[in-house]
């Protein structure tokens, strides 16, 4: 929305203005003035798991083409020295990803040690670790972080939904050993 | 003449998409590249600094690149630009040992390949391909020798260095970091 100068407009609330104290939303039964509520923490040898673009893939739609593929073919797991010196986890170890619900990622990822991460949290990049095995460049390498958002927060006033709350483990071992073909 | 390139690194996000316009303009064969974005990070989280910068070949005024190819295939042409000739190009791989930019490679075909600031567009009056996809527009080229060019402009406004100035190479490709 763009409002020329000297230009009137009219929001759609009951002052016609922006309200910062909404009296609407406090006759709905809602805080009429936003109030804060702490967000879940993960529990001891869990990470909250962040997810982002990388500036050269376009979601998960360009994984596979060559040129785009050759800059970028995998993603890293963001690891903060300090974290990685507590579990144990070296530069481009391959490790697994067990989320709060016990989901494992299907395929491993690289560790990326890196000042970039803060202590809580992990940092991936979305749109790989596809399955289709027709993504001939793509297939298998690097892990989904969507097959790890088990658990989606909502706001409960506009609705808008928050899929960074999930928590992620470390695992060093290949669990699916005993299942692979 | 003196062509050179100006690289904002403060408005630099590292898409790499300088890198796909050059592969695609000159043709450079899938898991070779003329030109790559580097990322350093410093400092300790949460105080962090971190410089993204498109590097490509320097074109530097005193290249030991052209002194040291025994056949003259490495020459500088127009405007200070280094170019090779490939079918005087033996390959011997001496002028990549040289360059402290690591910005010449082997061609599968046999000769050496790098960056040539895209002369052949410059002869059509374009920009290098890499300058003219950059999305932020961090890319600048010109002529130093034209004081009213973009280029010396920012040069006299903005602080900046030059790789490895170390090696006396004295290169045309300036980052500026302020």
């Amino acid at each position: 929305m763009f409002i020329e100068e000297g230009e009137h407009h009219e929001f759609g609330t009951q002052s016609g203005k922006i309200e910062f104290y909404s009296a609407e939303l406090e006759e709905l039964g809602f805080e009429p003035m936003p109030v804060y509520t702490s967000h879940d923490h993960p529990e001891q040898g869990f990470y909250r798991l962040n997810y982002g673009r990388s500036p050269m893939h376009t979601f998960s739609r360009t994984i596979n083409n060559p040129n785009l593929n050759d800059l970028m073919d995998e993603n890293k797991l963001w690891v903060n020295p300090k974290v990685a010196r507590i579990e144990g986890l070296r530069n481009e170890q391959e490790v697994w990803l067990e989320n709060q619900d016990g989901v494992i990622s299907e395929f491993p990822i690289k560790v990326r040690v890196t000042e970039r991460i803060r202590w809580d949290s992990v940092y991936m990049y979305h749109g790989f670790g596809q399955h289709n095995k027709k993504l001939t460049r793509a297939y298998g390498r690097g892990a989904c972080d969507t097959q790890l958002i088990t658990k989606i927060a909502t706001d409960p006033i506009m609705g808008g939904s928050a899929m960074r709350g999930n928590f992620v483990k470390f695992i060093t071992n290949n669990p699916h050993k005993d299942t692979e073909v | 003449m003196r062509y050179a390139m100006v690289i904002d690194t403060l408005k630099c996000v590292g898409c790499s998409d300088c890198v796909v316009a050059c592969q695609t303009e000159n043709n450079v064969p899938i898991g070779y590249c003329r030109d790559w974005v580097t990322e350093s990070v410093s400092g300790t989280y949460p105080t962090l600094e971190l410089e993204l910068k498109s590097e490509r070949c320097n074109h530097c005024s005193n290249a030991p690149c052209v002194r040291c190819c025994p056949t003259g295939a490495s020459h500088v042409a127009e405007g200070g630009i280094i170019l090779v000739t490939p079918n005087e190009c033996i390959g011997c791989g001496a002028c990549i040992e040289s360059c402290p930019y690591d910005a010449r490679f082997q061609h599968p075909e046999g000769y050496v390949d790098k960056c040539t600031f895209c002369h052949h567009r410059l002869e059509k009056g374009q920009l290098p391909a890499c300058v003219s996809v950059c999305p932020t527009k961090c890319m600048y080229f010109g002529d130093l020798d034209d004081p009213t060019s973009k280029v010396s402009q920012l040069l006299n406004s903005r602080k900046y260095k030059v790789l490895a100035p170390e090696a006396g190479t004295k290169p045309n490709v300036y980052y500026l970091i302020k």
